[in-house]
């Protein structure tokens, strides 16, 4: 069994201006940096770019940051992780536009089932209905991104949610809220927009 | 929790499946990379920061003024409006009997 990673004392190194140390701690962190990268990345910035620019945040204020018992390193890092990835989002000031005509035949099925146009859960693939939804998340705002995709797909708790992003807990439930809410007019929207009323 | 958001964490939920797979290696050079770019970028300064909120600052001000700029118009037009006529009126247009 490998030996525990010591982050405090990797920290204490890095501040010393220990390179080696430094590159431990990238590797250490890299899968956790670059798993929250992958699942808040706006779609026109390139994974790399935005695991690099949240690592050289981490290294900048590193020397600001202070242990808290209890509170892992970690927790830090996601943090900064996330409130680059949000600020990523944000500069993404256009929103894609789809139709249905664009959709695959297993991501109409998806979105029929979300609108109850079809009772029983589609029987696609994971890809599938990983695609759809990267397609509805893309029309929403960033924060509502970003608290859907930490909520419901990587189902995380509110708690964990607030330590993350800094908003209190009721305020994590009711941006979840409005986000679903904003999710169904966008998926009727779209529904509406290409099967009109007679 | 409504039939939408019960169907919306079903597809969520397969969709989240996708997230465990498995990641890939860190990249050849990706830790230099990191290491050299935050030696030559400065860290955000007090200026930037204070710059950003600046900003911000203006924006709301702004949007005060003119809150408050149509806040006091309608007070004002309010006013003229509720001016009382009857004392112009018992004065100026209707003839007094002479004793």
């Amino acid at each position: 069994m490998p030996d525990a990673f010591d982050v405090q004392a990797c920290i204490g190194r890095v501040r010393a201006g220990d390179e080696a140390a430094s590159r431990a701690l990238i590797e250490h962190l890299h899968p956790l940096v670059r798993r929250m990268v992958r699942n808040h990345l706006p779609r026109r910035e390139s994974e790399e770019d935005l695991i690099q620019e949240a690592f050289i945040k981490v290294f900048q204020k590193l020397e600001g940051y202070q242990s808290r018992d209890g509170i892992p390193f970690e927790h830090w890092v996601s943090r900064l992780t996330v409130r680059t990835c949000l600020d990523a989002l944000r500069a993404e000031r256009v929103r894609p536009e789809w139709r249905m005509a664009d959709l695959r035949e297993s991501e109409t099925k998806w979105l029929d089932f979300l609108l109850h146009r079809q009772a029983v859960e589609p029987q696609a693939s994971t890809t599938d209905a990983q695609a759809i939804v990267t397609r509805l998340l893309a029309l929403l705002s960033a924060p509502d991104r970003l608290v859907l995709t930490l909520l419901d797909l990587e189902q995380r708790s509110t708690l964990e949610i607030s330590e993350i992003t800094g908003w209190t807990r009721a305020m994590v439930k009711m941006r979840a809220m409005r986000a679903r809410f904003k999710l169904r007019q966008i998926a009727r929207r779209v529904m509406k927009n290409d099967f009109p009323n007679p | 929790m409504n039939d939408f958001d019960q169907r919306w964490q079903v597809l969520a939920r397969k969709a989240g499946r996708m997230l465990d797979e498995k990641l890939p290696d860190l990249p050849l050079g990706f830790a230099t990379r990191v290491l050299a770019h935050s030696r030559e970028a400065p860290a955000e300064s007090w200026e930037d920061l204070l710059g950003a909120l600046s900003l911000r600052a203006v924006l709301v001000t702004t949007c005060l003024c003119l809150v408050s700029a149509g806040f006091a118009f309608s007070q004002w037009y309010e006013f003229r409006m509720e001016r009382p006529t009857l004392e112009r009126s018992m004065t100026s247009e209707l003839p007094l009997p002479w004793p």
